[in-house]
């Protein structure tokens, strides 16, 4: 049996994918990263490596595609493709009707819309700026003195929203203080909360054109009070991923080194 | 005939000189080194700011 | 390599691994490319015209020079400029070469000329300098059209030595500039063009020169605070010219007229000097040839087999425009050869660079801290830019006999100026025009520049990207900064496009080794 691995080296977590030849996930790793990408994602392949019984080391997976967050890169990997590609792809094989992502990462949001071959059609990023990212949930996480689980079902008990008027996760961090301490429920303000990013991630994903058939990638898809958040302002259901929507990136890369790999071998 | 030699050596040599700075980019390199040298003294350069 | 390898490309060597040249971070070349024996020898020859122009500049004026070098800070930025000049010949050959060579030195050699002439005039130096009452200053997007009136008199486009153009030469000139502008109190979000220029008129490194001002509504709120900046560091009369912004509309050109004619006026009175409309209709004669030789540049370009892509396309048209005025003839004489080159490459259907992927577009205002990208655009991944949004500023022939006519070509040239043309006017003038543009030269995808510091076209975005996918244009946004590279840099402007021609266009690099580098430290 083949085996073909992906490695995802994100700003706040590091994941890896390996598919046999078949497309079967095998193994599939999610560690938080650390400031060396390549340490990182040496790490992530051997641990997913060590579930996986055929395999004994990295050097034994056929193909290896990397992908990552800037210019984090898998510099022992066969190949690197943009985490864009490799997030859509994963998304393709997972569900082939889906047409749109948006991928709320540590430190970026994306929204990428989908070709039919599981290629990408247009995008649009926002990586310059941490509001509304991994990052922002864990400063408010941090704020509301809950764990990123706890804090994502908050805003689902809310009956109203307090809506966020502040841009800067600097500044949202300062206003939620204020509101907390003058004693407005918790629920409502969560609800402002992801309101706010959710009104960023309709712009990405109208930037790139992607508002049919969407689902949510990333960390931050795990988040019931966000995805609750995007539909509201989408006006339309956001599609369920049956894998893990953080090991998005890492599955699309696995599937290109599979589709390379095979190609390669025959 | 003896100028026409002394010319010819002449504009060979500069020709010569000159475009081994051209090929090798000498000039750019040796402006660098200055331009790098020369930022501190522009940082400390009093200048009247009021307006 | 076998001999006759190494002797075809003694001959003729084609453009690759162009990255290679390039030192980490100060982007200096390792050594120039050997284009092949004739490319090479005619980039040589061009290059000692270069260091000439900048050598006889210092000879003309040494101590002048030297205390503009020991006082400004952005004199020092000009000693690069045959760095500048090899970035925008970066893997050129052949008539394309030559070309930007032409274009190339008629920025250089008015440039040596206007800072000879600010530095002997620069009141910080001279006491009662030549030109002191016979100057009158402008804003940079002041067209020199209108001094050609005034054959006695010279114009002083105020910021554009000290700083904008400095900004294309070399990057890293603005930083310090705008450091002491926020020092100052001015936020850090305003537009580093105005702040930057600003930060010139606080460290008082303006040569001060000029008897009076014509300032105008400028695009933007910024340039505004920096008018007033420049008005308490210059301490002479200014006059405001209020251009109209629905500049489509007839009947605006009444006022228009109205504002030009009370400039003329306010520098009769300054001067002590008349309009002189001989000298007005002949400069505008010359300026006449010189917008039909532009005419047909264009026309080329929307053919098959375009000959002048890349930065120098715009920023010779902006020189001859705001610079010239028709009055400089070397322009007249520089259009004429590239009109014969461009043609003669253009009957012989030659290809302008290396590989031809896509004809661009590019929009909206480039980076003065990048001047080059449409260079990196053909030599990574053979998109030509066929055409951008500054070339194609006001191209309005003059009446050379009627004088209320020329006025109202006068008038409406200065609506029509840099930036000011597309940007303001309304939705017709940057939308629409955009897509008129595409269709007109052909284009398969649009270079789209966000200038993160400007509101001015912010609000047109959802627009561009939902009607680039109606028309199926291959649609790129390229976030800059416009003077300040320390916000998104060279390389990152370089990796938007990478993510886009990989991620949706799915294509491999003409030269893979200038994908990606470090050019920080760069000029």
């Amino acid at each position: 049996m083949k085996y073909f691995g992906g490695c995802d080296v994100g700003s706040t977590y590091t994941k890896c994918v390996i598919l046999d030849e078949n497309g079967k996930m095998v193994a599939n790793v999610t560690n938080r990263s650390k400031i060396n990408p390549v340490q990182s994602a040496q790490i992530a392949l051997d641990d997913a490596v060590a579930q996986v019984d055929g395999l004994s080391s990295a050097k034994d997976l056929t193909y290896l595609v990397g992908t990552g967050y800037g210019r984090n890169k898998v510099p022992f990997a066969d190949e690197n493709i943009s985490e864009i590609s490799c997030h859509a792809m994963g998304v393709h094989v997972t569900n082939p009707e889906v047409r749109a992502i948006i991928d709320i990462g540590g430190q970026d949001v994306k929204g990428i819309a989908i070709d039919t071959d599981g290629t990408v059609k247009n995008f649009a990023m926002n990586d310059k700026c941490a509001a509304g990212t991994g990052r922002f949930y864990e400063a408010m996480a941090n704020a509301f003195e809950l764990s990123l689980p706890e804090f994502s079902k908050l805003s689902l008990q809310a009956k109203n929203t307090i809506p966020i008027t502040a841009q800067c996760t600097v500044f949202a961090e300062s206003e939620v203080i204020s509101l907390v301490g003058e004693g407005k429920p918790m629920e409502e303000i969560a609800a402002g909360i992801q309101l706010a990013v959710a009104k960023r991630c309709f712009v990405m994903a109208k930037k790139a054109g992607a508002t049919d058939s969407i689902t949510l990638t990333g960390g931050c898809a795990k988040n019931e009070g966000l995805k609750k958040a995007i539909e509201k302002v989408l006006k339309i259901k956001v599609v369920e991923l049956s894998t893990d929507p953080q090991l998005m990136g890492a599955l699309g890369a696995a599937e290109y080194a599979r589709q390379k790999g095979m190609v390669k071998q025959a | 005939m003896k100028v026409l030699l002394i010319s010819l050596t002449v504009i060979s040599a500069f020709f010569a000189l000159t475009f081994l700075i051209y090929i090798t980019n000498s000039d750019m390199k040796l402006v660098r080194k200055i331009y790098d040298k020369v930022q501190p003294y522009y940082d400390n350069l009093k200048k009247d700011r009021k307006l | 390599m076998s001999l006759k390898d190494s002797l075809k490309k003694f001959w003729r060597n084609e453009p690759e691994n162009l990255g290679r040249l390039h030192m980490d971070k100060t982007g200096i070349l390792k050594h120039r490319e050997w284009r092949g024996l004739s490319d090479t020898m005619y980039d040589y020859y061009r290059w000692l015209i270069t260091w000439k122009d900048i050598i006889v500049m210092t000879a003309k004026a040494p101590a002048s020079t030297v205390r503009g070098l020991l006082n400004y800070r952005w004199m020092m930025s000009y000693l690069s400029a045959p760095a500048w000049v090899d970035r925008h010949t970066e893997g050129l050959r052949g008539p394309q070469l030559r070309i930007t060579h032409l274009h190339m030195n008629m920025l250089v050699k008015p440039t040596t000329d206007l800072i000879n002439f600010l530095l002997a005039n620069d009141r910080h130096f001279h006491k009662h300098p030549k030109w002191a009452d016979r100057t009158v200053n402008v804003d940079e997007i002041f067209s020199s059209e209108f001094i050609a009136g005034f054959p006695n008199l010279r114009d002083n486009h105020v910021t554009t030595i000290p700083i904008f153009l400095t900004s294309m030469v070399d990057q890293n000139i603005t930083p310090p500039y705008l450091d002491i502008t926020e020092s100052y109190g001015v936020p850090a979000d305003v537009c580093p063009l105005p702040s930057a220029e600003a930060g010139v008129a606080i460290n008082d490194d303006y040569p001060l020169v000029g008897v009076c001002s014509l300032t105008c509504n400028m695009p933007c709120d910024g340039s505004i605070m920096n008018s007033s900046y420049l008005d308490r560091r210059f301490n002479i009369p200014t006059q405001v010219i209020n251009v109209p912004l629905r500049y489509n509309g007839e009947d605006v050109q009444e006022y228009a007229v109205d504002e030009i004619k009370s400039a003329i006026a306010f520098v009769e009175e300054q001067t002590g000097e008349k309009w002189d409309w001989d000298a007005f209709f002949k400069a505008m004669k010359t300026y006449n040839r010189q917008t039909e030789y532009e005419m047909q540049k264009w026309e080329v370009n929307k053919t098959d087999y375009p000959q002048m892509t890349g930065a120098t396309f715009w920023l010779y048209r902006l020189f001859y425009f705001h610079i010239s005025g028709g009055m400089d003839p070397r322009f007249l004489k520089v259009d004429k050869k590239v009109n014969r080159l461009m043609l003669d490459a253009y009957n012989k259907k030659t290809k302008c660079s290396k590989e031809m992927r896509h004809r661009a577009i590019v929009w909206s205002c480039p980076a003065n801290y990048y001047t080059s990208l449409a260079n990196w655009l053909e030599n990574c991944w053979g998109v030509n830019v066929i055409m951008d949004m500054e070339t194609m500023i006001s191209y309005y022939m003059y009446d050379t006999e009627d004088k209320e006519k020329a006025l109202a070509t006068l008038a409406k040239t200065l609506q029509r100026t840099t930036m000011r043309k597309h940007t303001k006017g309304g939705y017709a003038n940057v939308v629409d025009e955009l897509w008129r543009i595409v269709e007109e030269f052909n284009a398969d995808m649009v270079i789209m520049y966000d200038q993160i510091s400007c509101k001015g076209m912010d609000g047109l975005t959802g627009i561009f990207d939902d009607q680039a996918r109606e028309r199926n244009v291959s649609f790129i946004w390229v976030s800059q900064d416009l003077m300040d590279p320390r916000t998104i840099s060279r390389r990152d402007m370089r990796e938007q496009i990478n993510k886009y021609m990989t991620t949706v266009l799915q294509e491999t690099p003409v030269d893979p080794t200038l994908v990606d580098f470090d050019d920080t430290l760069a000029w």
